[in-house]
């Protein structure tokens, strides 16, 4: 087969649509406001905890336009996203997605971009809860870990680096044992972090207030589009994870009222609470504090402190931080975890990473090696260069998501779709519109660093990948859309 | 060989007596039956209390005594006084070089359910032959053992488990079936990651599967086939597969270590306690 042949290769749809109701069919059990909360709670995880501090001086008080924006595109994504999921019930990825679309090439490329996000916004969540929890010791014992062993060697805008940030590896493993138990996140326990965070958060906001000036919201437009792209880049990053609600579409009932419904809600939610912390914290203090050493990390704890003068406000949302950011990245873990094992399974990297352990019904093995590579980047990389890192990948994703769904359209218009994106073809092209001008705002080393590891995966698909594809060992498929049956081809 | 049977002489039930008589039958053996009274305070009101206890212990003697006539199964009924219960029943099964130990449920089992007491715990975990749980009410004296249901997972204590259920089976003449159970995984949903447990769960099916195959074809050739039960809870995966009457289950317990059990609990105590049927523990130092 020609290396053309083998980039092209898509895996059958029929597979996917026919045998889809996997593992005796998931019962649909979860309502709209569930969904909802789903919604939230995977949404408003670490970013908000930390992107005033870097979004601030990009767009200056036009940072609000960028959340918007943000948002926009993040609910445009998530609604472009939920009809692929529809579409084609397969478990897996967005990878997935563009593996029965678009072939095996694109599926790589994906593959390489969810990896990033998913890797990297792991470990980005990780450092974070590392600043939250010093400030909170630092705060109620009076201790906190030695810089050395808070930062990473790297040295950001000129302030030293420490040695490693034991606190961020620390939380990554005590993750990883959890998962290998099989711990899971409960649908309780989500409801009680979403109502943790958006606790905290109102009450930044309400005591942030109190020290508004309208003054500081002159010269709004001063940073201009170029500034504004820049900001959303930064802030898209706190968007993401709204498409968990078209992940957990496939056990709501009544999808195509419920998707629209909850993706909606809680992207209302998400960007009011979003615009009013941005607001209550840029008219609380001068722009140029927010690049302040100080608050770099743990920055509303910061705010809140310089306003009140009293440590308890802070104490309490540096609390409320550390609790929510630990389930975040339980979750982030997860699902680096299961995007693996989506690729161990096409034969694409080592089946290993598709071993489950028969004793706790977890895959182990790919848990370890994800564990240990993303506690070395949150341990030795500074968190200011993974922040953008994180929104290129899932920006590069939702793009051709976006374009996977007018390609889907196109070429198979009769496939059945129990959810349907609203105001085709409009929707999908200005997703990507939108993805493309927040790209455009990143800085030239994020590129670099995503254009590095891109080369990295396709080399690796290159000498290994396509040789090893369990796609490659079938008989090719006569057509496209043979039936063939699940064993045989998805295996 | 014996069975030795720990009856309780202040039981409620009569299910270890009675799946001691039909395991014996089945395979030959003959019982020794022990009922262990705690040793004597000594103190005011001791009298009194020896009195009421020693006709307990007489009771409780002739009850296990017409079990054993009736079912036509030889054996003696002994009653002692002992401070620690466990203690004087496995000192009972060194004395008689015993090759199991049948044991009763805690009283607050469900109606054909097990439930461990602490002192069937205590005796799964220090018990050097195989342990036999009834079901509270258990009642089969009259049936024969007619199949032994292995409950395999690909560890490797686990073939040892199989290795003496097939050998079990053979004595009683029983078929043997060999059976993974697996519980659901529970679901989190990361964004961009859909159905990620069902592809786990798929996965889990495929590898055990071999494994069962595998293990089906080394350990048991004779034996009925090998089944995948999967359920949402371990209640879901036990009922998943068929019962009858004359079912046994056998579980190893290599995983059933006490930090295992007290902190989150073993799938083998799981099913232990999940099990319709008699289930026989094989003790784990093999494995």
């Amino acid at each position: 087969m020609s290396l053309t042949d083998q980039v092209r290769r898509r895996k059958p749809l029929a597979a996917a649509t026919t045998g889809a109701d996997e593992a005796g069919g998931l019962k649909r059990s979860i309502g709209t406001f569930q969904l909802t909360l789903f919604g939230v709670g995977a949404t408003v995880g670490t970013g908000i905890f930390f992107v005033l501090a870097e979004a601030v001086p990009d767009a200056g008080p036009a940072v609000l336009v960028a959340f918007l924006i943000a948002g926009i595109a993040a609910g445009l994504s998530a609604v472009c996203y939920a009809e692929m999921a529809s579409a084609i019930p397969v478990s897996g990825s967005t990878y997935s997605y563009a593996y029965h679309t678009l072939g095996e090439g694109v599926a790589m490329v994906i593959a390489a971009c969810v990896l990033l996000e998913y890797g990297v916004s792991t470990s980005a969540v990780a450092v974070g809860w590392s600043e939250y929890l010093n400030s909170l010791l630092a705060h109620t014992v009076g201790w906190q870990f030695p810089h050395a062993l808070s930062y990473a060697p790297i040295p950001v805008d000129g302030v030293a680096g420490g040695i490693v940030n034991l606190p961020a590896i620390i939380l990554v493993f005590m993750c990883m044992f959890l998962l290998m138990r099989g711990a899971t996140e409960s649908a309780l326990v989500n409801t009680i972090m979403v109502m943790i965070k958006l606790g905290v958060l109102v009450m930044f906001a309400v005591i942030a207030f109190t020290a508004f000036q309208a003054d500081r919201f002159a010269n709004f437009w001063d940073a201009g589009a170029g500034g504004i792209s820049t900001a959303a880049s930064t802030i898209f990053f706190s968007f993401i994870g709204l498409d968990a609600v078209a992940t957990a579409g496939e056990e709501v009932r009544n999808p195509q009222k419920a998707l629209p419904r909850a993706l909606m809600g809680a992207l209302a939610i998400v960007i009011g609470v979003y615009l009013l912390v941005a607001a209550a914290g840029v008219g609380s203090q001068p722009l140029e504090a927010f690049s302040s050493e100080e608050q770099q990390s743990a920055g509303l704890s910061v705010i809140l402190e310089n306003i009140t003068g009293s440590a308890v406000p802070a104490i309490i949302l540096a609390a409320g931080a550390v609790i929510s950011i630990f389930s975040v990245t339980l979750v982030t873990l997860y699902g680096q975890t299961r995007i693996l094992f989506a690729m161990g399974r096409d034969g694409v990297v080592s089946p290993r990473f598709a071993r489950v352990s028969q004793r706790t019904m977890t895959p182990t093995f790919n848990t370890i090696v994800v564990s240990i590579v993303v506690a070395l980047i949150a341990g030795f990389v500074p968190d200011t260069y993974l922040w953008d890192t994180v929104s290129i990948g899932t920006l590069i994703a939702f793009s051709v998501v976006a374009i996977g769904v007018v390609v889907l359209r196109r070429t198979h218009p009769d496939l059945e779709r129990p959810f349907r994106v609203p105001g085709y073809p409009v929707t999908p092209v200005l997703t990507v519109v939108l993805c493309a001008y927040i790209l455009w705002g990143l800085p030239l080393h994020t590129w670099l660093v995503f254009g590095v590891w891109l080369a990295v995966v396709l080399a690796f698909y290159l000498f290994w990948g396509r040789r090893h594809a369990v796609l490659g060992r079938q008989p090719a498929p006569p057509g496209d859309d043979v039936a063939d049956d699940r064993n045989g081809v998805t295996r | 060989m014996t069975y030795v049977v720990g009856w309780s002489p202040f039981h409620r039930d009569a299910g270890a007596v009675d799946l001691a008589c039909r395991l014996a039958r089945s395979v030959g053996e003959r019982l020794h039956v022990l009922s262990v009274f705690p040793s004597a305070w000594g103190g005011l009101g001791r009298r009194g209390t020896d009195e009421s206890v020693e006709r307990q212990g007489a009771r409780a003697g002739a009850e296990a005594r017409a079990f054993l006539d009736e079912a036509g199964v030889e054996g003696d009924v002994v009653c002692v006084s002992a401070r620690s219960v466990p203690h004087a029943l496995l000192g009972a099964v060194e004395e008689t070089s015993a090759s199991m130990l049948v044991l009763g449920s805690g009283g607050d089992a469900g109606l054909g359910h097990i439930s461990l007491s602490s002192k069937s715990s205590r005796l799964l975990h220090s018990s050097p032959v195989p342990v036999a749980l009834a079901p509270r009410g258990h009642h089969g004296r009259g049936a024969a053992v007619t199949r032994v249901t292995c409950a395999y997972r690909d560890v490797d204590s686990a073939r040892s488990a199989l290795e003496r259920s097939v050998d079990f089976a053979r004595r009683a003449g029983a078929q043997v079936r060999v059976v993974t159970f697996g519980v659901e995984p529970r679901r989190m949903y990361p964004a961009e990651v859909s159905g990620a447990e069902s592809m786990v769960l798929d996965e889990w099916r495929t590898q055990a599967d071999a494994a069962l195959t595998r293990a089906v074809a080394d350990l048991a050739p004779d034996a009925a086939g090998g089944e995948i039960a999967v359920g949402r809870t371990w209640a879901d995966a036990l009922y998943a597969v068929e019962w009858t009457e004359g079912d046994v289950l056998v579980v190893g317990s290599s995983s059933t270590i006490p930090l295992a059990q007290v902190f989150l609990g073993s799938s083998a105590s799981k099913i232990v306690r999940h099990s319709p049927v008699p289930v026989v523990v094989m003790p784990g130092s093999a494995g």
